[in-house]
Order: C-alpha cells, then sequence, then structure tokens
C-alpha cells in the first residue's frame, strides 16, 4: 500500500518536470531567429511568402496558442507532421528510435557488466599496482572525446584492418541488411559509447565498495570466517549495486547526447542524426518530439530505478 | 563525511590556523603523484600552446601546396594537412581558444551554479523547490541535443559557446552547493550569526560561503575540463569555434576526410592535446579533492 502511494506521489511530481521540459524546449525553439520558412525558401524568400509559410504551418500565431495546440495534440498522442520529411513525426521517430535504443540499451547493459567486474576486482586489490594501472586506464577513458575515439576505431579497423564497415548501414543500395550485417555495423558505433561510459560506473563501484568494506557487518563476516570472494560479492557488491541502479536513469540524457556523436560519425541513423538533420531545416515538430520523448525516458528512467531501488533494499521506506 | 568535515572547519577560528589548514591542504596535493603529474602536464600545455608559436615561430595559415599531406619530417614536424598548412604550429594556435574559452566558460558556470545553489539551500521552502525543480527539467534535456539547436540558429562565435556551456552545466555544481549549504546552515556558529543580528547577505556571502570554498575549486578544476571537451566535441561537428582559426575539434573534423589517406599525423597530435588537457585538469581535481576531503584523508 505504501509502495502505491509513493509510486503514486512519484508519477504525479513527474507531471511539473514534464511540462517544464515541454515548455523550455518549446520556448527555445521559438524565440531563436529566423524560422522553418527562411530555410524552406532560400534565396527566394520575401517578406509575404515567408509570412504565406507561416500561415500555413500555423506559426503566425500567438506562441501560447501555438503551444497549446501542440500539447493537446500530444496528449493524444500525436506529434505532428514534419515540415521537411512530410511524414508524421510519430512514424520518424517509430523508424529511428529503436536504432539509437539499440545503440543506448546495449550500451547500458554491456558497460555495467565490463563494470561491475573492473570496479570488484580493483576494489578487492585495492591500493595495488593492479588497483592503479587500471585507475589510469580508467583515466584515460574519462577524459577521451568520444569522437576521436570514434575516428581511430575507424582508421584502425574500418580503413587500416578493413574488419568492420565504418557506416552506411542503410544506403538505398542496401535498405533491409540482414542481422549480420548490421551487427556488424553496431559493434565500433557501440564499441565507442560502452567504452566512453565504463569509466564513471566503476570509478563509481570502486569508491561504493571500498566504503562498503569498512562497514561493521563486513567485518563480523570476516569475523564468522566467511571466504573473501563470498564477503565481496554476497555481502558487498550487492549493496553497491543497488546505487548503481539509481545511476542508470539519470545517465540517459548523456547516453543520448554521446548516441547523437557517436551517429554523426558512423552515419547511423538514430534519433541523434534525426536531431541533427531537423535542426539545421528547422524542423519543430522534430525537433520538440525528439526532446519531449527523451525527457520522458528519462523521468520514467529515474522513477523505474528509484521503485526497483526500494524493492531491491527491503530497509528503505517510502515516505510521501 | 560532513560532521568531520564540519568539526575540522568549524575549529578552524583564527586566521593563523586557517592559513594553516590551506597550506596542509596544498601540501596533501602535493603528496599525491597522480595531481604533481596534473598539474606538470597542464603547465606544460598552458606553455605549449602561449608560448609555443613564439619559440617555434612558424606559419599557421602558410598555404604549402607542394607539399600537402605529408607525414612528419624535420621541415614540418608534425607533417601537413590537404592545404599543406604546417600542422605543429596549428595545434599550438588551436589549443589556444579551446582553453580560454574552457576557462571562461566554466568560471561563469561556477558563478552562476554557485549563487543558484546557495541561495536554494539557504532560503529552503517552496523556493528551494521550484529552483529544485528547474534543475530536474534541466537535467533531463540532452545537452548536446540542445546546443546543436541553438548553435545552427545563431552563427556560431565564441560568446555564443560561453553563454551555451554556461547556460548548460551550472546545474551539476547547483546541487553539490545547496547540499552543502543544507547541512552547514544547522550548525552553531550560523544560528550564532543570525542570533547576533547579522543579515542573511553577511552570513551567506562571510560566513558560508569560505566553507564550501573547497567544494567549489575541486568543482571548477573538473568543469574546466568538462568545457574543454564540449567545445572539442562541438567544434568537430562544425558548430562551436568559428572558423578560420583552428582548434583541436575542428583539426580531427578536418582529419576524418583524409582518413582513406591513412594520414595518421592528422588524426592523433589534436586528440591527444584534448585527452592530455582533460585528463591533467582530471588528475589535479581528483588530488584537490583528495587534499581537501577530510574523510578521505582519515580513511584513505
Amino acid at each position: 500500500m505504501k509502495m502505491i502511494r509513493y509510486t503514486l506521489h512519484r508519477v504525479l511530481q513527474a507531471i511539473p518536470t514534464m511540462i517544464g521540459i515541454t515548455l523550455l524546449s518549446f520556448i527555445l525553439m521559438h524565440i531563436v531567429p529566423g524560422g522553418p520558412a527562411t530555410v524552406m525558401l532560400g534565396d527566394k524568400a520575401t517578406p509575404q511568402l515567408i509570412a504565406q509559410i507561416n500561415r500555413s504551418l500555423g506559426l503566425d500565431k500567438p506562441i501560447y496558442v501555438q503551444y497549446l495546440i501542440w500539447i493537446s495534440k500530444l496528449l493524444q498522442g500525436n506529434l505532428g507532421y514534419s515540415y521537411s520529411y512530410h511524414q508524421s513525426v510519430t512514424s520518424l521517430i517509430a523508424l529511428n528510435l529503436p536504432r539509437t535504443l539499440i545503440l543506448v540499451v546495449s550500451a547500458i547493459v554491456i558497460s555495467h557488466i565490463l563494470a561491475i567486474l573492473v570496479g570488484v576486482f580493483q576494489a578487492a586489490r585495492k591500493d595495488t599496482r593492479f588497483d592503479y594501472g587500471i585507475t589510469v586506464v580508467i583515466y584515460f577513458l574519462y577524459a577521451m572525446p568520444t569522437f576521436w575515439l570514434g575516428v581511430i576505431l575507424i582508421s584502425i579497423f574500418s580503413i587500416g584492418l578493413n574488419w568492420l564497415p565504418s557506416g552506411g548501414i542503410s544506403s538505398p543500395l542496401n535498405p533491409n541488411p540482414g542481422f549480420v550485417s548490421y551487427v556488424r555495423h553496431m559493434i565500433l558505433p557501440a564499441s565507442v559509447l560502452i567504452l566512453t561510459t565504463i569509466p564513471g560506473w566503476s570509478r563509481y563501484l570502486r569508491s561504493s565498495m571500498i566504503e562498503t568494506m569498512l562497514q561493521d557487518y563486513v567485518r563480523t563476516a570476516h569475523a564468522k570466517g566467511l571466504r573473501q570472494a563470498r564477503i565481496m560479492i554476497r555481502h558487498i557488491l550487492r549493496n553497491s549495486l543497488l546505487s548503481l541502479v539509481t545511476l542508470i536513469g539519470m545517465s540517459l540524457p548523456g547516453l543520448f547526447s554521446g548516441a547523437l556523436i557517436i551517429e554523426m560519425i558512423f552515419n547511423y541513423p538514430g534519433m541523434g542524426l534525426l536531431f541533427w538533420t531537423a535542426a539545421q531545416n528547422r524542423d519543430y515538430p522534430i525537433l520538440l518530439g525528439i526532446v519531449t520523448l527523451v525527457g520522458i525516458l528519462t523521468i520514467l528512467g529515474n522513477l523505474l530505478s528509484d521503485l526497483l531501488y526500494g524493492w531491491l533494499d527491503p530497509r528503505i521506506k517510502y515516505q510521501s | 563525511m560532513i560532521a568531520l568535515r564540519e568539526i575540522t572547519r568549524s575549529s578552524k577560528v583564527t586566521p593563523r590556523q586557517k592559513e594553516s589548514w590551506v597550506w596542509s591542504s596544498l601540501a596533501r596535493f602535493w603528496e599525491q603523484p597522480l595531481g604533481r603529474v596534473g598539474l606538470g602536464i597542464f603547465l606544460f600545455l598552458i606553455l605549449f600552446c602561449f608560448a609555443g608559436p613564439m619559440v617555434y615561430p612558424a606559419d599557421p595559415f602558410q598555404m604549402h601546396l607542394i607539399s600537402i599531406l605529408q607525414p612528419p619530417s624535420p621541415a614540418y614536424p608534425l607533417g601537413t594537412n590537404n592545404l599543406g598548412r604546417n600542422m605543429l604550429a596549428r595545434l599550438m594556435l588551436g589549443g589556444q581558444p579551446s582553453l580560454e574559452v574552457g576557462f571562461i566558460a566554466a568560471t561563469a558556470a561556477m558563478v552562476i551554479g554557485v549563487v543558484y545553489g546557495m541561495v536554494s539551500g539557504f532560503v529552503g521552502g517552496w523556493v528551494d523547490t521550484l529552483l529544485m525543480r528547474i534543475i530536474d527539467v534541466l537535467r533531463s534535456v540532452p545537452t548536446l541535443f540542445l546546443m546543436v539547436f541553438l548553435d545552427s540558429a545563431f552563427h556560431p562565435s565564441i560568446m555564443l559557446l560561453i553563454v551555451l556551456i554556461a547556460f548548460t552545466s551550472w546545474h551539476g555544481v547547483s546541487r553539490i552547493v545547496r547540499a552543502e549549504i543544507l547541512s552547514l546552515k544547522e550548525l552553531t556558529y550560523i544560528e550564532s550569526a543570525t542570533t547576533l543580528g547579522m543579515s542573511r547577505m553577511r552570513i551567506l556571502f562571510v560566513h558560508l560561503l569560505p566553507n564550501i570554498m573547497a567544494t567549489i575549486v575541486v568543482a571548477a578544476t573538473f568543469m574546466v575540463g568538462d568545457s574543454v571537451l564540449i567545445i572539442a566535441g562541438l567544434s568537430f561537428l562544425g558548430l562551436g569555434l568559428p572558423p578560420p582559426e583552428p582548434n583541436w575539434g575542428s583539426m580531427l573534423a578536418n582529419a576524418m576526410a583524409y582518413l582513406p589517406q591513412n594520414s595518421w599525423w592528422l588524426i592523433y597530435p589534436p586528440g591527444i592535446a584534448i585527452l592530455g588537457t582533460v585528463l591533467s585538469i582530471n588528475f589535479l581535481g581528483d588530488a584537490l579533492r583528495k587534499a581537501f576531503d577530510v574523510r578521505l584523508n582519515r580513511r584513505g
């Protein structure tokens, strides 16, 4: 019962944040100079033509009216119609979101596994040469610019060794790549995202585990004569994993940002590339749709990880 | 963590003791090898970018069309690009805007973030709730998406870049500062300051600010590194710093076009420069964090 009340409370709390996201993106997009009409017309732009296009796109109405129209459509699941693709935004996102999600989700899963392995071994061998060595590697990955890592991987694996493709997953010549081809196209972009996500998590896990090691119940476990590995995994890791779970939701915006650069480098047609093109064309419905969607995903991710945290850890009491 | 820090900090009353605390922190900083390495690399990079062009006065814009895409040689220590320009000279010049904008943007973000966080934590109540809700909104939007949109809507300029970075990265600091203020304002010395009739402004800036200075310094260090990464990333996408002056990010973007020619000398030096800058700043930040953080020193 408490759980349900807490969930409801959190969902209600998320609503103002959601409205805030739509407001912020809507206002930002409409206060910048220029607009879709100037992009569409290019050199042929005249005040009359611009006004005509703005009227047909509904951009001549006051901004609050436009916002209310957009938000009432959004509540019906309608994200509007793209100016440049002449398709509904929902269908464009339905096409591109899965591709980005594969990238982001595989990065979350694989880098968690690797970060846990690295973090556990580092904590177990704290202050040894192994620990220092890995720490330096992690520092390097942490400071590594995503795009540079991408460029290096392309130069080594695509151009130097010719093992993996550097992009072009959905060229007109090859509209439906098979599974194997898809995976081959995924390896480099996913590796970049994974390698740049590991450091934050493994560093967090290492320090959290080292902190847990000082707890009394760990000393008790040692005193009981339990094996070191068992203590590390059953007593310490379990506790530290809990707090790692709460990081997933909040890491989504960062992962989407990372995906944008990666999609640009590898010419991988996902949400980032779609957003990029839409930004050049001032395709407001697409831009707003994507920002809103990522916002919803982040809020949902946060909510889920909070609830998961409470479910995993019986000590957490919910208070509204 | 807070408890121990409070004890050590609130016991520092006289100026002399305060001085000795700063010195002992600096000594603890110096004890850390990574901190010294970071400081060394960072100073070297500053000298390389700002004093380097005086020592190595080759023209970074001069085109040598008979020697384009040359690998490193005595004449061109880091080779030439597609226009036959001297890459070593460009690497030096290209670092200047990255470092300058990184510093200014990080400072701007810190000022906004610290003031916002202090007000939020100190005033509390519905003001705090509202201010934190605004941060929730900003945290849920992918920063790069906002930057890509705003940067392509306006003409790229250094000023725009500074504003964009400050606008998108202040909120992390705010949350840290707010948490610190929340725990500090319950302490006895603040209570006594209030009892003595001191104004809120005085309490905030004279009594609370010095106590979160360590946190601010550490956060500011990391933020310079993050800003350098953002600048490089945006410039790589063709958005950040305006041409024609070279910068590390746009040099890498240019190198990408010549990947098939295996021109490794175009790919590695700018990347190593960015990596080195961010790495050394992070080394510095971590060493400072350890030096200032009382608890870590006792336990670690």
